[in-house]
């Protein structure tokens, strides 16, 4: 186990009693442990990015990787037989953005559009995510926090709720990834930036998080004359699209890299534009 | 010349208009470069993302009314 690993089970462990309290006694199996932890209480607030990459760097369970290391956390404390089963997934398709995009067609359309907050609600969705996955043999079973605050909104079974797509990765190499990433957040050049990332990419190679992150310092060289870069970026781009269609991929690629990379997975043109123009309106 | 006063884009033009071709084309391309990089700026400041994923308000509202069943 590498000394970066070992340092985030240190950080999750440490998170995990603040959050969890001395009071906290354990179910009699993982998943009722996992369900009798205040998911509602820590799935509050919006932040930007500066205050969430600042929150990853100590696994604070308001974070969607702080939940998921804490879940880790648990599962390695009180079951640990169960750890040989135990993943970390990234999303690559989101259950709440396709019940967004079903509204889109039916509720609004190009003749009625949807609010501001509707654009930008979906468009959170389709940000990187990733969630607990014990392998069941049979079927493997997911574990989001979330699914639990709109299970009990929705009056539905949180068993009946499922990311219709996840990758899946070794549990504490991924956190580990996840929180180096927001360590490279916070490195103003690019070359350093982009050292960081690789090393991050080492411990757990192939995350959707790491590739979207890449693309900026990859865009950023390339504007300084390296064009190698530039192809490297449009390379990841491409397979970002592949695995998690997204607006802010999509948007990147075809403003760089030509017109050919059409709208896939269940945009229209028009929303599609509409989408960019916010995803462009909220940097610029 | 007169002194070019902060966003008068009118004096901008007339002094664009005033210059050669061939400096005409260098600007224009000097532009695009600066446009081009600053977009590129963009680009990084929205793929960069630190796991900000939650839940939001049109979901929970929608389904207490079934309306994305």
């Amino acid at each position: 186990m590498t000394d970066e690993v070992s340092r985030t089970k240190e950080i999750a462990a440490r998170a995990m009693r603040f959050a969890l309290g001395p009071a906290f006694s354990p179910a009699k199996n993982a998943w009722d442990t996992l369900r009798s932890i205040p998911w509602k209480e820590l799935c509050t607030g919006s932040f930007s990015q500066d205050d969430m990459a600042a929150m990853n760097l100590v696994l604070d369970p308001r974070s969607c990787l702080g939940r998921v290391a804490l879940m880790i956390a648990v599962v390695e404390k009180y079951f640990p037989e169960l750890m040989p089963q135990v993943r970390c997934a990234e999303v690559t398709s989101d259950f709440f953005r396709g019940l967004m995009l079903k509204q889109w067609g039916t509720v609004y359309s190009p003749d009625n559009l949807p609010p501001e907050g509707w654009v930008e609600e979906l468009l959170m969705y389709e940000e990187p995510h990733a969630i607990l996955v014990i392998d069941g043999r049979q079927d493997d079973r997911q574990f989001d926090p979330l699914f639990c605050v709109y299970a009990e909104k929705a009056n539905c079974p949180v068993d009946d709720l499922a990311h219709p797509a996840v990758c899946e990765f070794s549990p504490w190499e991924a956190v580990t990834t996840f929180r180096l990433v927001s360590e490279a957040f916070w490195e103003s050049k690019p070359a350093e930036q982009l050292r960081l990332l690789r090393e991050a990419d080492s411990i757990c190679p192939g995350t959707c998080l790491v590739m979207h992150n890449m693309v900026g310092p990859l865009m950023l060289l390339c504007s300084e004359g390296d064009a190698a870069k530039g192809e490297e970026a449009q390379r990841l781009l491409e397979r970002i699209c592949d695995l998690s269609p997204n607006v802010r991929a999509l948007t990147c690629l075809r403003h760089f890299f030509g017109p050919s990379h059409q709208a896939r997975d269940g945009y229209d043109p028009y929303l599609l534009a509409l989408l960019e123009a916010v995803t462009w309106r909220s940097v610029l | 010349m007169s002194e070019m006063q902060e966003g008068d884009p009118e004096r901008l033009k007339e002094i664009i208009a005033s210059l050669s071709p061939e400096d005409q084309e260098v600007f224009r391309r000097f532009r695009q470069t600066m446009y081009e990089n600053s977009m590129r700026g963009a680009a990084a400041a929205i793929m960069a993302r630190n796991f900000s994923h939650g839940i939001g308000s049109y979901v929970l509202s929608n389904v207490a009314t079934r309306t994305l069943d």
